[in-house]
């Protein structure tokens, strides 16, 4: 995910243009192992990391990212948890699946409409599966 | 399994076929049918799809009748006629009108014409909000369900639920007539048609052009609807200009994609891929249009996809004449996608700065969202050899596209750009 090219200033220029009655929704971004395997393939990570890094470019610079974050692959995943007081360590991710959350984006827009809009646009609507989500009101 | 338990899974299906062919083909023709006399939407489409429901359990068993629009017709009465007694509506006009007619046996012949027309008129009604327009004439015109109109419009469907039922429920409660508006508003009310048709085609088959899926959605059955209304109003020019418009989009609709399933602009598609007999038939309606010296915005719209088939005879694309006819369509109906569109006709005549002055009047709210206004402004900033601020416009376009061979095709172009900046001059 090519989130490091939203830079501060794009943030910045989000909070000044932040409209009243906004929603907040996650993007969440699903992509197949072979989708997640272009990353480092010499033959297909150009188009793969320019697909993205335009994406980004276009939410930011649209002002309604609030946050988000590209995720490494699962298999760099580790797993704890507690059975009563022992602890459980494994290595890998939690459950294999066959869609693998490759990183998620915070937006703020009017309605579910135009999240359901921006999810279209996210690369890996073509090639996974995207999941627009409100987020808890805290 | 056994050869009778075959034939048996053979007869079920040869009957659900039917029932569909039924479903897509008369169900707006029975909605229509029905709720001329009925303004409760609600309860006719109810009506009709326990008939269907029905339909699916006997016909297996009993066969398909030798006319099932009218045994359909006729199941459907009996439930609006229950469901009338349920009300404590029995007394009602309506009801009375249900129950006059004849309930012999199913099968018989079909009185039913063809009021569809009307049906539209109901679902553009002024009082109904206008994105839920063309929505609900899918709706009650095939049947389609929420879901997949939804998905159409890239909506959600629990609110495009919402939306079909709201609208439904205007109709019931402000009893909007399912007849022919008064004169003075005729003219109106036919545009407020013209609109929902034109946007549920696009919605239909923008998604769906050039891909090799012969079944191309609701495009096919939108173009049936046209035709209804061309039928209904024959007068108007403005009807014959969106049939045009919509004829000249289906022609080329082989030749947007090439073998590989990549995108191919306008300018670049190959003549051989277009439809020519769909082209003749949309220059007769153009043509027909024309001769009630009427001009108007489907009409112009359809004369510069017209303009665009010169290549046909071998004549190349006139730019400047297409900004001629840009500039007219600005002046009676401004739009997002006209305004962008003749600044790539500037471009294409050479005129680049002007073309990016025209670009800089675009609106700084829509902008930030529209994939059209960035890679044209992309084009002409290559052009003009700005490389940097052309390469930032191409990333905009490419991230704000939702079409994957769109993307593509603006990502090859970025490349290209950089790789060899004098092909693009």
């Amino acid at each position: 995910m090519g989130l490091a090219v939203l830079s501060v200033t794009q943030i910045l220029i989000y909070c000044r243009t932040k409209k009243v009655n906004a929603m907040k929704y996650a993007i969440i971004v699903y992509e197949s192992s072979s989708e997640l395997a272009k990353r480092t393939s010499p033959e297909h990570q150009a188009s793969y990391w320019a697909a993205w890094a335009a994406y980004s470019k276009a939410i930011g610079e649209a002002g309604v990212m609030t946050g988000g974050a590209g995720l490494e692959p699962p298999s760099l995943a580790t797993t704890v948890r507690m059975k009563g007081d022992k602890r459980i360590v494994q290595d890998g991710p939690f459950a294999d699946t066959k869609e693998l959350l490759g990183g998620f984006f915070l937006i703020e827009v009017p309605d579910l409409d135009a999240a359901l809009e921006w999810g279209a646009r996210c690369p890996a609507a073509a090639t996974g599966t995207v999941e627009i989500r409100p987020l808890l009101q805290m | 399994m056994s050869t009778e338990q075959a034939s048996d899974d053979k007869s079920l299906e040869v009957a659900r076929l039917a029932a569909e062919r039924v479903a897509r083909e008369s169900y707006g023709r029975l909605v229509a049918y029905l709720s001329t006399r009925c303004r409760d939407l609600f309860a006719v489409e109810d009506a009709l799809s326990e008939a269907f429901a029905q339909a699916l359990e006997i016909w297996p068993q009993k066969g398909v009748p030798q006319s099932p629009e009218a045994w359909l017709l006729t199941a459907a009465r009996r439930r609006l006629i229950d469901y009338f007694r349920k009300q404590q509506l029995f007394e009602s006009e309506l009801a009375q009108w249900v129950s006059r007619q004849s309930l012999s046996e199913p099968g018989e012949p079909l009185p039913m014409k063809d009021e569809r027309w009307k049906l539209m008129l109901v679902c553009t009604h002024p009082s109904i909000d206008a994105a839920a327009r063309a929505p609900l004439i899918l709706q009650t015109s095939f049947g389609f369900d929420a879901a997949t109109i939804a998905s159409t419009f890239l909506v959600s469907p629990a609110t495009m639920s919402q939306r079909l039922v709201r609208a439904k429920t205007r109709i019931r409660d402000l009893q909007i007539p399912v007849e022919l508006p008064p004169e003075g508003e005729w003219p109106e009310r036919v545009m407020f048609v013209l609109d929902a048709m034109y946007a549920a085609w696009t919605a239909g088959c923008s998604d769906r052009l050039g891909s090799e899926a012969i079944d191309w959605g609701p495009a096919h059955e939108v173009l049936q609807l046209i035709e209804v209304v061309c039928e209904a109003v024959p007068d108007e020019p403005e009807v014959w200009g969106l049939k045009a418009l919509v004829l000249y989009t289906a022609s080329r609709r082989q030749a947007c994609r090439d073998e590989q399933g990549r995108y191919v602009p306008l300018d670049r598609q190959l003549v051989s891929e277009w439809d020519l007999t769909t082209i003749q038939e949309a220059e007769e309606c153009l043509l027909r249009a024309a001769s009630f010296q009427r001009t108007g915005r489907y009409q112009l719209e359809a004369a510069i996809q017209s303009a665009h088939t010169s290549r046909v005879a071998g004549i190349p694309t006139n730019w400047r004449g297409l900004l001629n006819l840009y500039d007219q369509l600005l002046r009676i109906a401004p739009s997002y996608g006209a305004f962008v569109s003749r600044a790539a006709c500037l471009l294409q005549v050479g005129l680049l700065h002007e073309a990016l002055v025209a670009l800089e009047e675009f609106p700084a709210d829509r902008m930030q969202t529209y994939q059209p206004y960035w890679a044209t402004k992309a084009a002409v900033l290559a052009r003009l050899n700005q490389p940097a601020a052309a390469s930032d416009a191409y990333d905009l376009a490419i991230g704000l596209a939702t079409d994957p061979a769109v993307k593509e095709y603006l990502y090859g172009q970025a490349m290209l750009m950089k790789s060899e900046p004098e092909s693009l001059e």
